[in-house]
């Protein structure tokens, strides 16, 4: 027998594998109704020959496994070129640029007068990351992140400017708290419990810095109740590496046990407390394991507060506002909210269309020098007049 | 150079998991004088999932080499004729690569910016064009040297050997006498082996190639000097090596192996470069049929080493690195990358090396000092310019700053992904076909190996499709070119 032959065998073996694995993925595509047309092949771009194997079925067999053989060899930095970084304690964490704040500051300078010519007061608040010390990030990944001196340059910046700021780490540091427990380990967002917390902060800074008379008793631990859903749910993060890989988030849901009552702006209608929260979202979580987009449970829609006679803010904000809005509102009238990244309107028409007592300005530190950065969809989060260039 | 994304390529999820399995069925279903016809037809579906107009292109291109060597063969011991006819296709087929390779230039000179427009896409690239036009140029080369005879009867032979979708973006640049059928007898054995070879080209490619240009792209992404250490460089620049050869010749063997499954053989391009004697060694084993086109269509009728003079020589070796590298492009570092192959070559036959080495230690410190300078070269192959190439190596030699974190970076790239690079150097040895040939020693083994063989690469194969999912596909490095 030659080498062919003696080969041969275990060849044959092989294609008789290979074609049971295209019947199968074949078959599996045609079960799952996941048949691209000839034509839209023909057509389209490369996305669409991949979409042979992106029926749900397949996207997450694939997507898991991928994750299974990664966390085999341990090979986190495998996604390091989607800007995930997994901590030893396998939290995700992600890194920022160097960025002078230059534009921010001039942006927040330019809005303080426009402030101060209507008497509105002006808060800056700055929303911390997972990691407090850049030279974590350096220690864990070998690779410079500037997010928190970033944040202290700009927070220095508007301090000499005479913007009151509010710094989450610093109140962090004196609540005891370790700020990475205030996260999802899965999601870049903050915990509803967190939000809770940071809601306090920011009506006290309301009282402190803009005249405002928020009842502080309100944001009492012992007038909500506090109920986790263990292991439910994949973050944002986490979905683009697999729960195989990195595992679940617990889901922790705050409710006050306290009357609330709102008008809810938007649709014109009242309703109470429940009313920020899709308690459908949540009620499935319990059940159905992989559920996505816990962190959008709370919503941020723009309220009046039937309970409160004064008070009334804008809220300049990201996503991480959703964890906190729905508490801040129960110690103000009127809350607003605006996102500058997807908003219609700029925060300058905003402000012409309505007369406020304060502005908050609420975001995390991975805003500052977006505009910087070519691509990112942050970039327009301090752009606030509409005309800068 | 503008290029435009093909929305098939012979790795593309569509064609192993529909287009292959029905051609291979139409194809087999076929007499061997219909199977010619089947595959140009499927050919040219092929090349419609990238660009219709570039479809056309190449269709014209290949009637027109056709008739041409048919003109040639038909001209019989009219020399005139037969040059003037051999002449005007090469230099047609020289012009129309010249243009499309340099066409960047001509879309600047007339601001095309838009890219939907119909005069930017015209100027597009096609994929596939500069190995087509090597194929090309051999063929009627071949045929004006008498050793290939067309006729008007057999011109679908000519197209399949010019348009064959499993060669047709990145080669092998297999000879016109190539493409031909294996007996019959032979074809089932010949169709297994080609699913072996496609398979694990698939997976040199995904699991290999693709894992570690992780940390290439990091590496050869920094701008600036300053954020470099030479581990760090070193790091990238041998992951750099190992890319392009897993990436290259993973594509080859999965080429090969298509051409296998359709009952015919063509040479090895790829044979373990890594482990070459010599410099001169070293381009008889990386892309193959590159060198061997180079030499058979440009290094012989220049004279190549048959001159009066050894300048005659070096003069014609010249000429051949200084086309190699302008065909990778017009880039100062393509062309440095090109001569530092060809000063290579010009000391070792200077010095006649390796012939004249006769200590194993003399033999070694050859092997390690030309490695050495071919990942030097491949450096500044990847750069995005010669300056950048330039501080890199100077980099790799411990001149500039040594910056911290880059070593750290290194230590954990090295963690990361320790899994996928022990094999990666170990593959570079022909580790698998020693095994192998041991194995076949003993029918047990042999059983065994059968056994165990299909079931690993089929193993492999789903994990490179679960990579594939997820995102981590790079385009072929060479389809570039």
């Amino acid at each position: 027998m030659n080498s062919l032959q003696k080969r041969n065998f275990g060849n044959v073996i092989l294609t008789v594998l290979f074609l049971i694995v295209i019947v199968a993925l074949n078959a599996v595509n045609i079960i799952t109704g996941n048949v691209p047309s000839v034509i839209s092949v023909l057509t389209e771009t490369e996305e669409a020959s991949g979409d042979l194997l992106r029926c749900d079925l397949l996207n997450n067999i694939c997507l898991n496994l991928a994750g299974t053989l990664t966390k085999f060899v341990n090979m986190d930095g495998y996604y390091n070129n989607i800007g995930i970084y997994i901590t030893k304690d396998r939290y995700i964490v992600g890194y920022s640029p160097y960025s002078d704040t230059e534009y921010e500051t001039e942006q927040m300078k330019r809005l303080k007068a426009y402030l101060d010519e209507k008497d509105t007061g002006l808060i800056y608040v700055n929303l911390p990351v997972k990691y407090t010390d850049d030279a974590v990030f350096v220690k864990e990944f070998g690779r410079e992140s500037y997010r928190n001196r970033n944040a202290d340059l700009l927070l220095q910046n508007l301090s000499d400017a005479g913007i009151p700021t509010l710094d989450m780490r610093a109140e962090a540091a004196k609540d005891g708290l370790n700020v990475k427990e205030l996260f999802y380990r899965t999601d870049h967002h903050w915990t509803v419990p967190a939000g809770f917390w940071a809601a306090g902060k920011i009506a006290g800074a309301l009282n402190q810095y803009a005249g405002f008379s928020v009842d502080l008793s309100l944001y009492d631990k012992e007038n909500y109740t506090f109920t986790t859903i263990p292991e439910c749910w994949v973050g944002e993060q986490g979905v683009k590496v697999s729960p195989a890989y990195i595992g679940y988030d617990d889901y922790t849901y705050v409710v006050p046990n306290f009357p609330t009552s709102f008008l809810f702006k938007r649709q014109n209608q009242h309703g109470d407390f429940s009313r920020f929260v899709a308690m459908e979202t949540i009620e499935a979580a319990k059940t159905e394991k992989d559920f996505l987009g816990m962190h959008y449970a709370y919503s941020k829609p723009e309220v009046s507060n039937d309970l409160v006679d004064s008070g009334k803010v804008l809220l300049v904000c990201d996503s991480y506002a959703n964890a906190y809005m729905a508490f801040l509102a129960l110690g103000i009238s009127e809350t607003d909210v605006i996102v500058p990244r997807s908003s219609e309107l700029t925060v300058y028409e905003k402000l012409e269309q309505n007369d406020y007592d304060a502005v908050v300005i609420s975001y995390a530190e991975f805003m500052i020098g977006a505009h910087e950065q070519p691509g990112n969809v942050n970039g327009k989060m301090f752009t606030f007049f509409g005309d800068e260039s | 150079m503008n290029t435009m994304g093909c929305i098939m390529t012979i790795q593309s999820n569509i064609f192993w998991m529909l287009f292959l399995p029905v051609t291979l069925l139409l194809y087999h279903s076929m007499k061997d004088k219909n199977k010619p016809l089947i595959l140009c037809a499927c050919s040219l579906i092929f090349l419609l999932f990238g660009s219709a107009l570039h479809t056309v292109l190449f269709l014209v291109l290949c009637l027109v080499n056709l008739l041409i060597g048919i003109g040639i063969c038909q001209s019989g011991g009219q020399t005139a004729k037969r040059k003037g006819l051999y002449i005007s296709g090469v230099v047609l087929d020289t012009a129309v690569l010249v243009f499309y390779k340099y066409t960047g230039i001509f879309s600047s000179y007339l601001h095309l910016t838009d890219t939907e427009s119909a005069a930017y896409k015209m100027l597009l690239f096609p994929l596939g064009l500069s190995f087509f036009i090597f194929k090309a140029i051999s063929f009627l080369t071949d045929i004006y040297r008498g050793k290939v005879t067309v006729s008007q009867d057999a011109c679908e032979n000519s197209l399949v050997y010019m348009l064959f979708f499993g060669q047709f973006h990145s080669g092998p640049i297999s000879r016109y006498s190539d493409m031909a059928l294996v007996p019959a007898g032979g074809r089932t054995a010949l169709l297994t082996q080609g699913v072996y070879r496609y398979l694990v080209g698939f997976c040199k490619k995904t699991l290999l190639a693709d894992v570690l240009s992780r940390i290439t792209s990091e590496v050869f992404m920094k701008s600036s000097p300053d954020e470099l250490s030479a581990a760090y460089v070193w790091l990238g620049a041998i992951c750099w090596a190992l890319e392009l050869y897993y990436d290259f010749s993973g594509y080859s063997d999965m080429a090969i192996g298509v051409t296998n499954m359709f009952g015919m053989q063509v040479p090895e391009n790829f044979l373990y470069p890594y482990a070459t004697a010599s410099a001169s060694d070293f381009w008889r084993r990386w892309h193959a049929s590159l060198g061997a086109w180079f030499r058979d269509y440009v290094y012989i009728p220049l004279g190549g080493s048959r001159t009066k003079t050894r300048l005659g020589t070096y003069r014609n070796l010249l000429a051949v690195w200084l086309l190699t590298g302008f065909w990778h492009g017009i880039s100062l570092n393509f062309i440095v990358w090109g001569l530092g192959h060809f000063l290579l070559i010009l000391l070792e036959k200077a010095l006649g090396i390796p012939k004249r080495l006769h200590s194993a230690a003399a033999r070694i410190f050859w092997r390690i000092f030309v490695l050495t300078a071919v990942v030097l070269l491949w450096v500044i192959f990847r750069c995005n310019d010669l300056m950048q190439g330039l501080q890199f190596i100077a980099v790799m030699f411990g001149f500039g700053a040594q910056n911290p974190n880059s070593v750290h970076r290194v230590v954990l790239m090295l963690q990361d992904y320790y899994a996928f690079l022990i094999p990666a150097l170990l593959f570079t040895v022909p580790v698998i076909p020693m095994l192998q040939k041991k194995c076949e020693a003993s029918q047990k083994l042999n059983a065994a190996w059968n056994v165990l063989c299909p079931v690993c690469v089929i193993a492999m194969f789903l994990l490179s499709i679960t990579l594939l999912v997820y995102g981590g596909n790079n385009p072929f490095v060479y389809a570039a070119f």
